[in-house]
């Protein structure tokens, strides 16, 4: 297939020599925008970079049934499904992951996620037969795997790499961008943002921080260079229930909706996917647990909000504009 | 890309002091120098053959190809990168809340964005203007010239003896994108002492042409060179080989290196050196065996003078230690200074007529270190590889120390008899 990827995601030239391009893909809005060594590096990057996103999603995504992940999802039960390079530094990610957050952080918890459909047109609250009969198809430490192939042991199981896919082809998308040139860059994937460099208007990049007692607007921002920020909340999807609000991100420990009081975590990370997974985590785990998560690992920094209280990490105020 | 030795250099360094016995032999060199910050990288390559046409003469072929790429710095002054910027400044008077503009959000992954105003005060009155200014930007950059050409040459000899006579005699070709070079030698050499002693008097005559381009035009611009060289190697005994040679040369016509640039007046323009140079060499070179240690030393003294200005000597020292029967190590270190060209300068004023600010003709000095290892594989075969580590820099207290190169030079060599 040849994509048109003038038509795809076109170059728009901001000021002196940056340029940036927005395009879909992982069902959400992306944007890159950078500093170019020549235009004709900035079309070079920007067709290896949208070019090797497309793929990425086409055989990750588990939306497509023509994905690896569909094809290991089917053969869950039955046989031993190959991986490739991208798949396998992705599991290696998954378990490290897994280990570091005790669990909080599974790629299998797609059977309870699906139980709890805040998509459906009248969302219910499963029985609990139910959740234990999703949470018996869960558990990242009952995949099988051997070099360059995977195995579910149980029918109905399921990997989703939703919460670290998007994350892992940011953090890919700016390594891409070393060879042409680029030393400045912001890569936006559905707001999973990390930025190397300077911004167009010199210094660290700047990027604003949801407020989610007032959504649409920020309750302030940070500055980050060779950093990456990613926020996880669930106060934008979920449904309601005899008054009560559920929440999209599912516990795996209990099967259920995060219940803590917290609706957004967010975390300042060297790589995307490092603050992606620990701001699902700190978000599911609650302030207390999510500041010691974020502090052990070593190098990111993060907050949390319960109800309208700001939990801040040791070092956080020091990244907040 | 100008070739940084002329075909008559290569003349003199391949016409053989001393001739060996009568073999018939095939080398074979690849090697590979790399600037660091991969600014310039060079492959070489050199395959000889050398046959006895009779008892008494033997013929010698040579072919050179090397591929160059980089980029070296033009010898304009490093420049500051500036660019404009569009500021809008805000004044606002009372007000409680300013929302910045950032360059994105982050929100819960996966949702739509929700950009907030930007620049958007609350509840005040603001006045707001728009200025452009030029503001530096980045480090200070070195400009530098970017290039890529392939070297093919070859060189031809002719050996013949007669009695205690040696007459050599030779010629030599090399083709650039925008240099080519033609050479000639003639070489008497005299046996004495038993063969201890060779004297040989050597001269060569070279024409080179140099691609001259302008901004929509090109030219090929003419240099002669002529050289002689007078050689005695003596061996002062079985252990001991004293060299002497001593070289006097002469350049005419362009000779101008016109990627160099220069900052005079505070306008960027070409450089423009003499149109002569005359040069003079000395070198004494030492060998001795030490059968203590098995192995043998070799030490090396150069002078060199031109009419540029520039004076430099080199010294080197290099061990060659048998291992075994088969194995020999060879580290080496050779340092070089020189005194910088009369008309260099970082930059001009007053418009003078000469002047360059080609770092290569400044004060400054190299550092060699090498280590060598040579496997005689077999009597007739032998391996050799070879690491050098090579550094430069300056001594004036006013070049930039960015143009100097520091790099890693490799070489690997085959030798064959047969």
């Amino acid at each position: 297939m040849v994509l048109k990827l003038d038509e795809i995601a076109p170059l728009e030239w901001t000021k002196d020599d940056w340029c940036k391009m927005h395009f879909r893909a992982m069902g959400t809005g992306c944007q890159i925008i950078w500093r170019a060594p020549s235009r004709k590096q900035a079309v070079a990057y920007r067709d290896s970079a949208v070019t090797w996103v497309m793929e990425f999603e086409a055989k990750y995504s588990r939306y497509r049934e023509d994905s690896l992940i569909s094809a290991i999802r089917r053969g869950a039960g039955e046989h031993w499904v190959t991986t490739d390079a991208d798949l396998e530094s992705m599991f290696a990610l998954c378990d490290h992951w897994h280990w570091s957050t005790g669990g909080v952080f599974d790629p299998t918890a797609l059977p309870l996620e699906q139980l709890w459909d805040y998509k459906a047109e009248t969302p219910r609250l499963p029985s609990e037969d139910e959740i234990k009969a999703a949470q018996a198809l869960v558990g990242w430490q009952r995949v099988e795997r051997k070099p360059g192939s995977v195995y579910l042991p149980q029918r109905g199981m399921a990997i989703d790499l939703g919460g670290i896919g998007k994350e892992y082809a940011v953090d890919r998308v700016i390594e891409q961008s070393l060879p042409f040139g680029i030393t400045d860059i912001l890569v936006d994937f559905g707001r999973d943002v990390r930025g190397v460099g300077q911004a167009p208007q010199g210094g660290p990049w700047s990027v604003g921080l949801e407020d989610p007692n007032d959504p649409g607007t920020c309750w302030g921002g940070v500055k980050m260079s060779n950093r990456a920020v990613t926020t996880s909340g669930d106060y934008l999807r979920g449904f309601q229930h005899e008054g009560r609000q559920y929440g999209h991100i599912i516990d795996p420990r209990s099967g259920r909706p995060v219940a803590n009081g917290c609706h957004s975590a967010t975390v300042i990370a060297p790589t995307c996917t490092e603050a992606g997974v620990l701001s699902t985590a700190a978000l599911i785990l609650g302030p207390r647990e999510a500041l010691q998560l974020i502090e052990r690992s070593g190098f990111s920094q993060g907050c949390v909000w319960q109800g309208d209280k700001r939990h801040d990490t040791s070092r956080f105020a020091s990244y907040v504009l | 890309m100008q070739a940084r030795a002329t075909v008559l250099a290569i003349c003199l360094a391949v016409l053989p002091l001393r001739r060996s016995m009568a073999e018939d032999r095939v080398d074979f060199t690849v090697g590979y120098y790399l600037e660091d910050h991969h600014r310039v990288d060079v492959w070489t390559s050199a395959l000889l053959w050398e046959t006895e046409v009779t008892p008494h003469t033997t013929m010698r072929l040579q072919g050179v190809y090397d591929v160059v790429s980089g980029a070296s710095p033009t010898g304009a002054p490093p420049t500051q990168k500036t660019r404009t910027v569009t500021k809008e400044v805000s004044t606002s008077v009372g007000g409680s809340q300013v929302v910045a503009g950032y360059n994105v959000v982050s929100g819960p992954t996966g949702t739509p964005p929700t950009y907030v105003p930007i620049f958007a005060t609350v509840g005040a009155e603001t006045t707001t203007t728009t200025q452009t200014e030029v503001v530096p930007y980045g480090k200070k950059y070195l400009p530098v010239q970017e290039f890529e050409d392939e070297r093919l040459g070859f060189n031809w000899e002719l050996e013949h003896r007669l009695g205690g006579w040696i007459l050599t005699g030779g010629a030599a070709y090399s083709e650039e994108s925008d240099y080519k070079s033609v050479a000639g030698t003639l070489k008497l050499g005299r046996e004495f002492n038993h063969k201890a002693t060779l004297v040989s008097l050597g001269a060569s005559l070279g024409h080179d042409q140099v691609l001259h381009t302008e901004e929509d035009s090109a030219r090929w611009e003419d240099k002669d060179i002529v050289e002689g060289q007078l050689a005695l190697v003596h061996a002062i005994n079985p252990k001991t080989l004293l060299t002497l040679t001593g070289t006097l040369g002469s350049a005419e016509g362009y000779l101008n290196d016109q990627y160099k640039y220069a900052s005079v007046d505070d306008e960027i323009v070409r450089e423009q050196r003499p149109d002569s140079r005359d040069k003079r060499i000395a070198l004494v070179m030492l060998n001795r065996a030490v059968d203590s240690l098995n192995g043998s030393a070799e030490l090396i003294y150069r002078f060199y003078t031109d009419s540029y200005g520039v004076d430099a000597q080199t010294v080197g020292f290099t061990w060659y230690q048998k291992l075994g029967k088969r194995f020999i190590l060879a580290p080496s270190l050779r340092y070089y200074e020189q005194s910088a060209a009369d008309f260099y300068a970082v930059q001009f004023t007053d418009a003078p007529k000469i002047y360059s600010s080609d770092y290569r003709l400044s004060k400054l000095a190299t550092l060699t270190a090498g280590m060598k290892l040579i496997w005689k594989a077999h009597d007739k075969f032998t391996v050799s590889l070879a690491y050098d580590r090579y550094s430069m820099w300056g001594r004036d207290g006013q070049t930039t120390n960015e143009a100097y190169p520091d790099a890693n030079v490799v070489t690997l060599g085959f030798k064959l008899w047969y």
